[in-house]
């Protein structure tokens, strides 16, 4: 065979063969893990009004509502400290029984019927909202979780977060879509 | 054209282009829907693949940057992709680590990307390929924003260092300066693109790399980095060394006419410290890179010793919700020295008596002073200033003084505005640099030229437009201008006009009568992101450049080039990129690369619809990971490269064949716990052993390889 031929044509024979393995390529776990990541690195672009979350001797307390797999890695990561920050997790599955204090509630998607009830109760509160729930930051949320072109991404409700004395920091706001 | 059809496998790369679409969309259909993109954080880190990590260790590899996979080049500011205007590729820690490495040169990294032709000529000579059909100098080369020289910092930075590098194709010449450097190819424009190395800057957990490997040509490296933090202080640190007797790279005859092996040793130490000053967007960082580049051209009195330093100062301050102020500085200090001896190709007796040592010592100090103010919730403007000094001095020691040959400080003063505004699907980018050079030339080819200084006044700009159709479709187009002036060793060059021609009297000649270049480029693409597996990204572009300098071999024996202006370059291309991540344990890609590049003399038939030097026909690349359930890791890229030129005149240019080069890159994971892990690594090089032509009689040395032990905890 030609030499010139010769290589690519096993190079693509190597390809076809590698082509013809089995995928395994379903990784639901990664999404949750993104979320938690998002919500972690949040805590460091947002002041709280009172500042009470900078003090990071002061544990962080979220709440999750609704089960969820963001909740349960949550919960593992606030087993011990990160970057010297503890968490302090709670999980609330009845909507009528929601806890008040909070800095952050994690509503899962699961419990989107019950989105208006668990947004009234909440508003007014100095509680950070965050969900994946679909236009979560349009229905009374803060920070919602969306999808674009594969990659997943948040919105804030800057006007609702500036009502309740939030202040975000511009880097965040930067890579964020911003609902006025 | 004829060539290309006749010598680059068409079949083959369409085979595989459709074969690995067709399993694509068999997989595509075949399965559900899934919930979580696979690829939407970074697949790896140095000690394993982040997605796989425990979750603490996970949050703690991923910064907002990375989660929202944002670039910094094109505006000086975090940005998202979708807002940039050019065609853009980034290259994290896996991708680094994945692609075969064969000399060293951290061009080596980016040589599988489409647009661009990496040839290091050797392990101890930089890359002299080719950007945008042009030439080796059209693309500019960053560290952290910061202009550095593609070709000597090319062999000196070490990759450990890197964050991730991130390449901006199409004319970009606003926002960055040219580069000031007189050695080499001369001054460095970002016309075609450019390239910015970035560093590690926010250190999230502590982690030690240490490798230790060998491979032929009794080539024995060793390689250490940590980093760390305490408190608002970040920092890593690495050094690393490598020997080796290496072989002889000279084609048969050459110039080089090695008679031994040509052994090396290179060092390099290195330390980032940065601050953060409570903020998150409140740091200040120092970077200090040391390269000590020493061995011989493997005859007695033809030794070398280059050293190289690299320094980075960056400030930034998020002064209020819409202002953002970075600062930077830097200096790079490059003092090359090597033995020349009497040797005279086919003269006898052999006289390989010492005759002089020759060196450079250029010094570099870029400055960069940028605003980014925001406005209008879709707006962002970006402006500042930035300023180069530089010196360049070449000289002889026959006794021990050195007499000096050229003698050149050079310095320009840039001023930029850029507007960046985004309408729905729509971003519009212009912008405008005007930028004062001026040059003193002390002395240049040893004596004191009639004219010692001139300056210049140029004014550029560029545009850009992107149009974000759909979330798998975008379209984008660019257009700028560029303004190169001709440098210190293409007006002075290395040795004498009257030593043309003379036997033993390598280097570059004199030509006093060099003009400026200008040049336009445009280009014009589509990102198709058929699903969250699988792009493709097809780009146009065109290149023009006015009275372009060009390298020209004048001489093989003796190895003697001289720069000439070409009346006008012109290249046109066509870069087709498809990638395609089949399975979790199966990644491909293909690249090709077409360029037509032609200079345009009415007056000198010998130029006229010639070849530009150093820029192949067609590149073409393959490259595929595969990854088994017993964690090994098989990386197998292949390139392809057409024909290509040394000079534009057409009696005396030599002409190299096309070839193809096969790396293998095998990894396997021998031990891995959530916080180390050993990995064994084989670099196969050149597996079909091509032992092809490069200028200046340089050649390939053929099948080499290498292996190391590299922990990380």
């Amino acid at each position: 065979m030609d030499k010139r031929v010769l290589f690519p044509a096993v190079f693509a024979a190597f390809l076809c063969i590698a082509f013809l393995q089995t995928p395994s390529f379903c990784d639901g776990n990664l999404d949750a893990k993104v979320k938690t990541a998002y919500i972690f690195n949040i805590l460091k672009f947002i002041t709280w009004p009172g500042a009470t979350v900078e003090d990071k001797t002061t544990p962080v307390r979220i709440v999750v509502v609704g089960q969820d797999p963001v909740g349960d890695l949550l919960e593992e990561l606030a087993k011990s400290a990160l970057e010297g920050r503890t968490l302090k997790v709670e999980h609330c599955t009845d909507e009528t029984n929601l806890a008040s204090e909070a800095h952050i509630v994690f509503i899962s998607r699961s419990m989107e019927q019950h989105l208006p009830d668990i947004v009234q109760n909440y508003q007014g509160k100095i509680v950070l909202t965050i969900s994946d729930i679909r236009q979560f930051s349009r229905r009374g949320g803060i920070i919602g979780f969306f999808q674009d072109r594969g990659r997943i991404k948040i919105e804030i409700n800057l006007r609702m977060a500036r009502e309740l004395g939030f202040k975000i920091d511009a880097r965040l706001l930067e890579i964020a879509r911003i609902i006025q | 054209m004829r060539d290309l059809r006749r010598r680059f496998p068409w079949r083959t790369f369409l085979i595989i282009v459709c074969t690995g679409v067709f399993f694509h969309a068999s997989h595509v259909l075949a399965r559900e829907k899934r919930t979580a993109n696979a690829t939407d954080v970074p697949r790896t880190t140095e000690s394993g693949r982040v997605k796989d990590l425990p979750i603490h260790a996970f949050v703690s590899s991923i910064s907002l940057e990375k989660l929202q996979d944002l670039v910094v080049t094109e505006s000086k500011i975090f940005q998202s992709r979708e807002t940039v205007t050019q065609k853009l590729e980034t290259f994290n820690a896996e991708s680094i680590s994945r692609a075969p490495a064969n000399t060293g040169n951290i061009a080596e990294i980016i040589q599988y990307s489409s647009g661009q032709f990496v040839n290091p000529l050797s392990r101890n000579d930089a890359n002299w390929g080719s950007f945008g059909g042009l030439g080796p100098k059209y693309n500019g080369y960053l560290l952290d924003g910061l202009g550095i020289d593609s070709f000597v910092d090319g062999m000196s930075l070490d990759p450990w260092a890197f964050e991730r590098i991130e390449l901006h194709k199409g004319p970009a010449s606003v926002m960055y300066s040219n580069y000031l450097t007189m050695d080499f190819a001369g001054n460095e424009t970002p016309l075609a693109g450019i390239t910015n190395f970035i560093l590690k800057d926010r250190i999230e957990r502590p982690l030690t790399r240490l490798s230790i490997g060998g491979g032929t040509y009794r080539t024995f490296q060793n390689r250490l980095y940590h980093q760390n933090r305490r408190g608002n202080l970040h920092y890593f640190f690495g050094i690393n060394k490598e020997t080796s007797n290496y072989t002889n790279y000279g084609t048969t005859g050459s110039w080089l006419n090695m008679l031994d092996n040509p052994g090396y040793q290179r060092t390099r130490r290195y330390a980032k410290l940065s601050y953060q000053f409570g903020g998150e967007d409140h740091n200040l960082s120092v970077f200090l890179h040391q390269t000590r580049h020493e061995g011989d051209f493997g005859r007695p009195n033809r030794d070398f010793d280059n050293a190289y330093d690299t320094v980075n100062v960056d400030y930034s301050n998020q002064l209020s919700d819409t202002l953002n102020l970075r600062f930077k500085t830097g200096y790079r200090d490059n003092d090359r020295e090597w033995g020349e001896d009497a040797f005279n190709p086919g003269a006898t007796p052999v006289d390989l008596s010492l005759r002089e040592k020759d060196g450079v010592e250029q010094s570099i100090h870029p400055s960069d002073l940028t605003f980014n103010l925001k406005h209008h919730e879709r707006g962002l403007i970006t402006f500042g200033a930035d300023s180069q000094t530089a010196t360049y001095k070449t000289y002889a020691r026959t006794t021990g003084a050195k007499t000096f040959g050229s003698f050149v400080k050079a310095d320009s003063t840039g001023f930029f505005l850029q507007e960046k505004y985004t309408v729905g699907k729509w971003v519009f980018r212009a912008g405008g640099r005007h930028n004062t050079e001026n040059h003193s030339y002390d002395l240049l080819s040893g004596i004191i030229p009639e004219t010692t200084a001139k300056s210049w006044n140029k004014t550029l700009w560029s545009i850009g437009t992107r149009w974000n159709y759909r979330p798998k479709a975008a379209f984008y187009a660019n257009m700028g201008t560029s303004f190169v002036t001709p440098t210190a060793k293409q007006l002075g060059g290395t040795i004498q006009t009257k030593d043309a021609g003379v036997a033993g009297k390598n280097g570059q000649l004199p030509n006093f009568q060099l003009n400026p270049e200008t040049g336009i480029g445009m280009d014009l693409g589509v990102d198709f992101r058929f699903s969250d597996t699988l792009s493709l990204n097809i780009r146009g572009f065109s290149n023009q450049v006015e009275d372009a300098i060009v390298e020209n071999i004048v001489s093989t024996t003796p190895s003697q080039t001289k720069s000439e202006n070409a009346a006008k370059a012109v290249s046109r291309g066509i870069e087709i990129d498809v990638e395609n991540q089949v399975s979790e344990r199966f990644q491909w890609f293909s690249n090709l690369t077409y360029t037509k590049c032609t200079v345009e003399s009415a007056l000198d038939p010998d130029q006229n619809g010639v070849e530009i030097s150093f820029v192949p026909r067609y590149v073409g690349n393959l490259g595929a990971t595969m990854q088994s359930h017993g964690n090994l890791m098989v990386s197998p890229y292949v390139q392809f490269v057409g024909a290509y030129y040394d000079s534009i005149s057409r009696k005396g240019r030599t002409r190299f064949p096309a070839y193809q080069v096969l790396n293998i890159r095998i990894q396997r994971k021998i031990l891995e716990t959530s916080d180390r892990s050993v990995n064994g690594i084989i670099d196969l090089n050149n597996l079909t052993d091509k032992k092809y032509e490069m200028p200046w009689q340089f050649g390939n040395p053929g099948f080499n390889f290498s292996g190391s032990l590299e922990m990380n905890f």
